[in-house]
């Protein structure tokens, strides 16, 4: 089990993310975060030796592949509609470069 | 000092489907921004991805051309990054298990063929494109979404000319396949290069350098040269090369610093959970497979067998794929496929570059130009007026009808020719004499004479053979 993560952790990987934490904020997570891992600990009680880890809940694959036809697209009002800034058709952000 | 250049490839190519990659929005160029998009492009909450068919279909075809293993069992991962780009906050890739492995194309280099092998193929789709201005970005979601293969290549490649070589043999391949439009210049087909030196024989790797955007096959090549140079001379001085990411600069001619590498980004990737492992149809798998369409290669070695080409000519025309499609269909009526090489290679591709056109945008059909084979071959009308013909037939014209409209039917009908020889004969008495008493010159003034009577339209060939024989009867 992986050692408790303290508060400098969690504002770390929140600025990761692009937003703040308060420092109150952060000491719930840390809590919240240790009842976690003493629960995940109850698993290790089952042997899994030999046992294949699995990645989704069924083993069987799907076949499903969608036809190549246009089947939804939606207006550009309908398509901006949500969003707080429009320029000329285009969703408009503070200037972001890579 | 002497240095071993490597150089891997990263060609990331949007493929020729109706749809995106996981929507059944539209996949297009040039139309008004936002307006080629649904719920699944924008990331509304409750929506999945649903793997495009026909996208699949076009990343078999493409790694089966390639020589890549293709594995049946299409799995996707997840890219994360929080970027604008994708309104998801990650890119649906496939990071672990790409479609295509373990695949090799060969090259024609100055020493002979090279065979530069190709690691992966793998899906993922596009991102939008997005316009800095000033103060804000705006973004315009059409082209998120879009199928793309991305195609990376083992260090293989040591040289600009070989790197040019393998992204236009690569351009070719696809765009035979008809899988995608591969314009490096619209940006559907996109080369992203790695390249680092070592001194000759190093078993140790140089620093690598990635150059970017590099959007025509001449400066792929031009950025190479340029790094080879750049690295060499700050190696000679003592140097050391950072590493970083470049990009070519047209202006200039020479590759400038992008950023700096800030060690690896971390992108968290994990098996995409909206998309279960997909297991292929192994027939239907087979049959893509077996019914890939002709390969460049293949084509070339076809019009050598069948036309008689030489691998010049085969070449010229098969590195044109309209060209060599209109070829064929001039074949279908043109009886010498050689002859019929030469008006596509010279007389048709100049007279398109000297008129700025391109097939497509001239009238021209190829049953006309078989024809105007076909009247040559048949000595219907001579090389010459050929061309004056062909001028005409550029335009849309019947080669026929442009003939017997200029009056310039070449007269190989015997008896109509043996006739006027001998109203010549007949009105020339005198040079019969002279070529008795062995003047040759007798015959050319003669030969003259019957073409004068048939208004140049007489086969001189035919002349000259036919008035021999009939002067050595008189």
């Amino acid at each position: 089990m992986e050692e408790i993560k303290d508060q400098a952790y969690f504002k770390a990987l929140a600025r990761k993310l692009m937003f703040e934490l308060t420092d109150e904020e952060a000491d719930d997570i840390v809590q919240e975060f240790k009842t976690l891992c003493v629960q995940l600990q109850l698993l290790e009680a089952i042997d899994t030796t030999g046992v294949e880890p699995m990645v989704y809940p069924f083993e069987t694959p799907t076949v499903y592949l969608r036809e190549d036809e246009e089947n939804h697209t939606i207006s550009q009002e309908e398509a901006l509609s949500n969003a707080s800034k429009v320029v000329q058709g285009h969703f408009s952000v503070p200037r972001v470069v890579k | 000092m002497k240095y071993d250049v490597v150089i891997g490839i990263e060609i990331h190519c949007e493929l020729k489907t109706k749809t995106k990659m996981f929507s059944g929005a539209p996949a297009s160029f040039g139309q008004r921004a936002n307006t080629c998009v649904n719920e699944i492009e924008l990331a509304h909450p409750g929506t999945l991805p649903a793997l495009n068919k026909t996208a699949v279909r076009y990343a078999i075809m493409a790694s089966t051309a390639l020589n890549m293993k293709v594995d049946t069992l299409v799995k996707f991962d997840r890219k994360n990054y929080y970027y604008s780009d994708l309104a998801k906050g990650y890119q649906i890739t496939q990071q672990f298990h790409p479609i295509g492995s373990d695949g090799y194309l060969d090259i024609e280099t100055d020493e002979g063929t090279k065979r530069i092998r190709i690691e992966r193929l793998h899906m993922e789709e596009d991102t939008a494109k997005q316009y800095h201005l000033d103060e804000k970005t705006l973004i315009d979601y059409n082209r998120s979404g879009t199928p793309l293969v991305e195609i990376v290549s083992k260090p293989d490649i040591s040289s600009g000319k070989e790197a040019a070589a393998y992204v236009s043999k690569l351009r070719e391949t696809l765009f035979y396949l008809g899988v995608s439009d591969v314009k490096m210049e619209e940006g559907s087909m996109r080369c992203d290069v790695n390249i680092s030196l070592k001194p000759a024989g190093s078993p140790v790797y140089g620093t690598r350098v990635e150059i970017k955007n590099l959007n025509s096959i001449s400066n792929v090549q031009k950025a190479i040269d340029e790094e080879i140079k750049r690295h060499s001379s700050v190696y000679d001085a003592g140097g050391s090369i950072e590493q970083e990411t470049r990009r070519f600069d047209e202006a200039t001619q020479t590759t400038v610093s992008m950023r700096k590498k800030e060690g690896a980004v971390d992108y968290k990737y994990f098996p995409e959970p909206n998309i279960f492992p997909i297991q292929l149809d192994l027939d239907w798998v087979k049959s893509i497979q077996d019914n890939l369409p002709e390969l460049p290669d293949q084509r070339r070695a076809r019009y050598m067998k069948d036309y008689g080409l030489g691998s010049y000519d085969a070449n010229v025309l098969t590195s044109n794929k309209d060209l060599s499609d209109f070829y064929e269909e001039v074949c279908k009526v043109a009886k010498d496929g050689k002859i019929a090489a030469n008006w596509c290679i010279s007389e048709l591709s100049g007279a398109l570059a000297k008129r700025n056109e391109t097939l497509s945008t001239m009238k021209l059909s190829a049953v006309h130009l078989g024809t105007l084979v076909n009247m040559i071959l048949d000595k219907e009308i001579s090389g010459k007026q050929a061309k004056e013909v062909f001028e005409d037939v550029l335009e849309g014209k019947d080669p026929k009808e442009v003939a017997a409209a200029k009056g310039m039917k070449q007269v190989s009908d015997s008896s109509a020719i043996l006739s006027l020889i001998n109203q010549v004969l007949d009105e020339n008495p005198q040079s019969i004499v002279d070529f008795k008493n062995g003047k040759s010159r007798a015959v050319g003034f003669l030969v003259g004479q019957v073409m004068k009577k048939s208004k140049g339209q007489a086969n001189p060939a035919m002349t000259n053979q036919l008035l021999t024989e009939e002067l050595k009867k008189r």
